[in-house]
């Protein structure tokens, strides 16, 4: 792909939402220069690695082997004292998907993009933006040094970190409340559960957070943990929690740790605007990880493909003001705001509730004849069997 | 009291920068690197950390 005098788009990051953007617009034949810090895609992984088939089949991507580690047909939740909540293939609904290898999975979104027209430059870090009169003037610093490139609209894809929409004065900030801590290890030789992904909740476990098992292989997962912000006491505590956690349990304590890994994770509700002149914000630097679970792939997918829907016609009618791309707000909003919403409620809930409550609520759903997961069903499930526990959790 | 940081501790997740409230903290090639004149002591940084690479007293 040849260079561009101004790039119809800059889109900084390429995680799977900046990758997703860039293969999308370059599809429509725009012109995108998609910029990556880091000197490979993907790497160092920074996530649980669980993803949705529902994923794949929205941004069109075909399962492969290559980045594939197993299959999952559904969760198994925990309460504090291990009452179990097994949500099989029938109900666990968008839980039902694949463990993946997310450093060749990312590399595999990134060469659609690049096969569909886009130019990817890697160990290229955007370090300053400003506005001239057609768009952004982006200042990009590479091995070879600083120089400066011309984009009509710039895209923000860089992740939790979250530096480039402060650039377009939009403020990322998150409270406390708003953010967990997450440690995880891949590890070998563990016990897992065929097919299944698992979630143990409980404040000595994982305060506001939940300790995650994903099988990668018949004896191979991620372990890790999230904790919320507020409920760190000590330093370091996420790796001893997570340490204490693969101590107390058999299956995993006679296993090795094979790769460390940690991050930010915001458990907040998106920001309220994703749009100004010339400029989105999608992914986790737009805050669109479900703030309950924590997973932000797919959300960050979708309004990647929203986004560059929207930047195409506004490439087409010439009006790329925050008023010309602001369809763009509806388009993503309209699908994941209600649920991260919702979500986000739960999560607050998540953080006061005592362990005796939730040893409650996961017992009155593991007994109620579940159809689906939705808020409606777990309240009538919990309404059933505790009905006092109603107004503790009111939403 | 500023942030320091622990390079041997550290496992590059770089959460602290996400967390920092002033956006004080760069993760560059040559490592983290914390911007003087814009951190405010918090101690965000150093309390979320979730292996325990930052500590107090820097400069």
């Amino acid at each position: 792909m040849k260079y561009a005098e101004r790039w119809d788009c800059i889109i900084i990051g390429a995680g799977p939402a900046g990758s997703t953007a860039a293969w999308k617009l370059a599809e429509k034949g725009r012109s995108v220069l998609l910029l990556e810090k880091r000197q490979e895609i993907g790497v160092p992984v920074r996530c649980g690695e669980g993803i949705s088939k529902q994923l794949l089949k929205m941004i069109g991507l075909e399962p492969d082997s290559r980045w594939i580690s197993s299959e999952m047909d559904g969760a198994i939740v925990y309460s504090p004292s291990m009452i179990e909540l097994k949500l099989g293939p029938e109900i666990a609904g968008p839980e039902v998907g694949y463990v993946i290898q997310r450093d060749r999975f990312d590399q595999a979104i990134a060469r659609r993009a690049a096969r569909a027209g886009a130019r990817i430059e890697v160990r290229c870090e955007a370090v300053a933006m400003s506005r001239d009169g057609k768009g952004w003037k982006v200042r990009i610093r590479d091995l070879k040094g600083d120089r400066t490139e011309l984009a009509s609209t710039v895209i923000a894809a860089d992740g939790f970190e979250s530096h480039v929409a402060g650039w377009a004065g939009m403020d990322t900030a998150l409270s406390p409340g708003n953010m967990d801590t997450c440690i995880q290890y891949e590890m070998v030789g563990v016990e897992v559960v065929d097919r299944f992904t698992e979630f143990f909740l409980g404040r000595k476990k994982a305060p506001g957070g939940y300790v995650w098992c994903f099988p990668k292989g018949k004896d191979i997962a991620n372990v890790g943990l999230g904790i919320n912000a507020t409920m760190v006491k000590d330093k370091a505590d996420p790796k001893k929690y997570l340490d204490m956690f693969i101590e107390n349990d058999e299956r995993f304590s006679s296993g090795t740790i094979t790769e460390v890994n940690g991050g930010g994770v915001s458990v907040s509700l998106p920001l309220e605007r994703t749009v100004a002149d010339n400029f989105l914000v999608i992914g986790d630097a737009a805050r669109m990880i479900d703030p309950l679970t924590g997973g932000g792939v797919y959300n960050g997918c979708y309004a990647a493909v929203k986004a560059a829907e929207t930047l195409d016609e506004a490439l087409r009618s010439g009006d790329l003001s925050k008023d010309g791309l602001s369809p763009f707000e509806s388009r993503w909003r309209d699908h994941l705001e209600d649920e991260m919403a919702r979500n986000y409620l739960a999560k607050e809930r998540m953080i006061e509730i005592s362990d005796e409550t939730l040893d409650k609520v996961v017992h009155a759903i593991s007994e109620y004849d579940l159809k689906e997961v939705n808020t409606e069903e777990l309240l009538k499930a919990i309404m059933v069997k505790y009905p006092e526990v109603m107004e503790e959790i009111a939403l | 009291m500023r942030p320091v940081w622990n390079k041997d501790i550290c496992i590059n997740c770089v959460a602290c920068v996400g967390m920092c409230p002033v956006k004080a903290i760069f993760m560059r090639e040559t490592g983290l690197q914390i911007d003087k004149d814009l951190c405010t002591s918090c101690g965000t940084c150093i309390r979320i950390c979730p292996v325990g690479a930052l500590e107090e007293g820097g400069q």
